[in-house]
């Protein structure tokens, strides 16, 4: 090592020449990015290089852009849910022109069917004050099949002369 | 060769017939214990009634209290009430969760509680359960306690399959006809 480069700075930008130019003579084999790195580390820990107000105002815009809430209108649940309250909208509107068509009778809320301006929950909610009392009779009717079921097996058993459940 | 056909012929006939049991029977399970399901609908029919005095009344805390015992009662099984039971248990808990949602200041419970009464209602195999719209109305309040919460992704899941139950349950009516 020569004389002159002891005396040099390790922060003098004429290593990165030198280094460019030892890898340029040995072919381009190998690299010396992470010396150059290094320097240019030191180069701005030694004078910090400024940036232009243009940059730092591109950096800023890319900052806000990415750090600013999601609208509403662009939130996923609206960009999905739309068409799904749109369809729902329709069903609802369906069901609520049937001319059977009632109210919820187990319901806390108002029963009002016709509600297509609301938020999706209360479509869906809608939905069933419409639906529920068609189903409820269904319900019933369907117990009371059952019942009578049931009736007739403790007849069928009881003219059988068995028992049920150990009982005499 | 005529005999391939043929057999070829019955195993195309068995396969619908087959077919068409099983599509008549799909979801409907037969309740094992039809005692346990009438006496459950009675139970439940009779504190139904009695809800819609309380609430007629303005005793929203009586109803919510009303709804909590109903709840806490013992269920029978999809195997020994059917999906009847299923249907019956969804209602009591749709309703139970629809009061707590519109009177938050009664008895108020958390979220999280409110997401854990739901899937206690729902149970393990609400899928398979017959279409109706007490489970899909479950499903939908289940979407609306995740939406509060800021789960939206999952609370767009659960609306989509409320909706596509609904929307099931009204092609089967407009099926049916009037």
């Amino acid at each position: 090592m020569s004389g002159e480069q002891q005396d040099r700075a390790v922060t003098d930008p004429r290593w990165e020449d030198e280094l460019r130019a030892g890898m340029a003579a040995e072919g381009d084999a190998g690299g010396v990015e992470p010396e150059l790195a290094a320097l240019r580390f030191l180069l701005h820990a030694r004078a910090p290089a400024e940036l232009g107000d243009a940059r730092q105002d591109a950096i800023w815009r890319e900052i806000d852009a990415a750090i600013a809430p999601v609208p509403w209108w662009r939130r996923r649940l609206w960009i999905w849910g739309a068409p799904v309250l749109a369809a729902a909208a329709a069903v609802l509107l369906v069901v609520a022109l049937r001319p059977d068509a009632t109210t919820d009778s187990g319901s806390a809320r108002s029963p009002s069917v016709a509600r297509v301006d609301g938020s999706l929950a209360e479509q869906l909610e809608g939905q069933f004050a419409a639906l529920a009392p068609g189903a409820r009779a269904t319900v019933a009717r369907r117990v009371d099949a059952s019942r009578g079921n049931l009736r007739g097996e403790l007849l069928a058993m009881a003219r059988s002369g068995g028992t049920q459940g150990g009982a005499p | 060769m005529t005999q391939r056909w043929l057999t070829l012929a019955v195993g195309l006939v068995l396969g619908a017939g087959s077919m068409l049991v099983g599509l008549a029977q799909a979801g409907r399970l037969a309740p094992a214990r039809p005692d346990a399901l009438v006496v459950l609908a009675q139970t439940v029919e009779v504190e139904h009634r009695r809800i819609d005095l309380l609430l007629e009344r303005g005793d929203e805390a009586g109803a919510i209290a009303a709804l909590e015992a109903l709840r806490r009662q013992s269920w029978p099984s999809r195997e020994d009430g059917g999906d009847l039971a299923e249907q019956l248990r969804h209602d009591v808990y749709g309703r139970l969760v629809r009061l707590r949602l519109d009177f938050p200041d009664i008895d108020p419970v958390t979220d999280a509680a409110l997401l854990a009464i739901l899937d206690e209602g729902l149970g393990p195999e609400y899928r398979e359960v017959e279409t109706n719209p007490f489970t899909a109305r479950l499903v939908a309040l289940r979407g609306e306690v995740l939406e509060e919460r800021g789960r939206d992704d999952e609370a767009l899941s659960a609306y989509e399959e409320a909706l596509d139950m609904n929307r099931a349950l009204l092609e089967l009516e407009l099926a049916e006809g009037p």
